[in-house]
């Protein structure tokens, strides 16, 4: 058997799934001309780590997948983080709404060991969270695409009628450490 | 009748038997395949594998057909088996024969070694090796999704897994 007479015998095994060191007309010629086993053994061990790679259609759908869970976890965790920093200054609201009952900008200091993150992966995200309480209301507007990560808008209900309103700004660039 | 043919009503020989039987014939298939470098304990120490292997998995054994063509097969991948382990840990020889481990499975290992393996191949013939043999695809589904003939693809798919064979051959010829 000449060399292209034993390829075309372990391809067509091949072809059909078959074992090619399960035949004897290969396992006759191997043993007859030996240096053709280190050529047979390089392709089978080939072969082998090719079935065992995956799919690149299905490596494909994993990271689409995981990108997918990444971004809606950061997306959570940043809406919590922001939610949180709309909680927080709520002392501030009152002390403002004690001092001034008119309109009044402030940049609330960060809660220590609270950092906000730009939302780089969210460019898309706008949303806005209102918290109503007894005697208050609470609006977070999020923008991730404009420079400030948040808005709040906060109403305070003095004897049912008069209102306090305070409008606060976080921009991510103060609240770094 | 023959002298050696078996009477009727003789319960056949078992598996062990057999493989018993074939045992000489064993030892000198592997002693040609190895070479003739290969020391005789070496030989005989894959040949002792083959045998254990080969009652390990009789169940996947036809009983019909001849004993000693499923034997060599075994012998054959044992052997490749052997040779994978000890081109990973070539000081662990004889202690792996007995003891083989399971190979590494660093996905990022993985991806470069394949990558090697595919680098002589032109882009069809990469295409259509990975679609045969990773995404277990048929011929004809090859050929359908590529517009080519199947015979086509067989060429293409031929070529590629000879290019992967002869490249070792040709690594070592230009040393």
């Amino acid at each position: 058997m000449n060399a292209d007479a034993f390829w075309e015998r372990v391809n067509a095994a091949l072809d059909q799934r078959r074992d090619p060191l399960a035949d004897p007309l290969v396992q006759r010629e191997l043993e007859g001309s030996p240096d053709r086993f280190g050529e047979l053994e390089r392709l089978l061990r080939a072969a082998s780590k090719l079935e065992r790679a995956p799919q690149p259609a299905r490596v494909r759908r994993t990271a689409a997948a995981l990108i997918a869970v990444a971004a809606g976890a950061a997306a959570l965790l940043t809406l919590r983080h922001l939610q949180s920093a709309a909680d927080r200054p709520t002392e501030h609201v009152a002390d403002a709404a004690q001092a001034s009952t008119g309109a009044a900008d402030f940049a609330p200091s960060a809660p220590p060991g609270f950092v906000l993150q730009p939302c780089i992966a969210l460019l898309e995200l706008r949303a806005t969270f209102t918290h109503r309480t007894a005697d208050e209301i609470r609006e977070v507007q999020i923008d991730a695409l404009s420079d400030s990560s948040s808005r709040e808008v906060h109403r305070r209900a003095v004897e049912g009628s008069a209102i306090a309103f305070s409008v606060a700004t976080i921009r991510t660039s103060q609240l770094q450490p | 009748m023959p002298s050696n043919a078996r009477p009727a009503d003789d319960p056949p020989p078992t598996l062990e038997a057999r493989l018993s039987a074939e045992a000489p014939a064993l030892r000198a298939f592997l002693g040609r395949i190895a070479g003739e470098s290969a020391a005789r304990q070496h030989v005989d120490d894959l040949a002792q594998e083959t045998l254990a292997r080969a009652l390990r998995y009789r169940n996947a054994f036809d009983e019909r057909r001849p004993v000693g063509a499923w034997l060599r097969g075994v012998a054959l991948r044992v052997l490749i088996d052997h040779r994978a382990r000890h081109a990973r840990s070539p000081e662990s020889f004889d202690a792996e024969l007995h003891e083989p481990r399971a190979p590494a499975v660093d996905p990022f290992e993985q991806r470069d070694e394949l990558e090697r393996l595919l680098a002589p191949l032109a882009k069809v013939e990469r295409d259509v090796l990975l679609r045969f043999h990773t995404a277990g695809q048929s011929i004809e589904e090859i050929a359908a999704a590529l517009a080519m003939p199947a015979g086509t693809v067989k060429s293409h798919l031929h070529r590629a897994r000879r290019k992967i064979a002869e490249r070792g051959r040709d690594r070592r010829d230009t040393k």
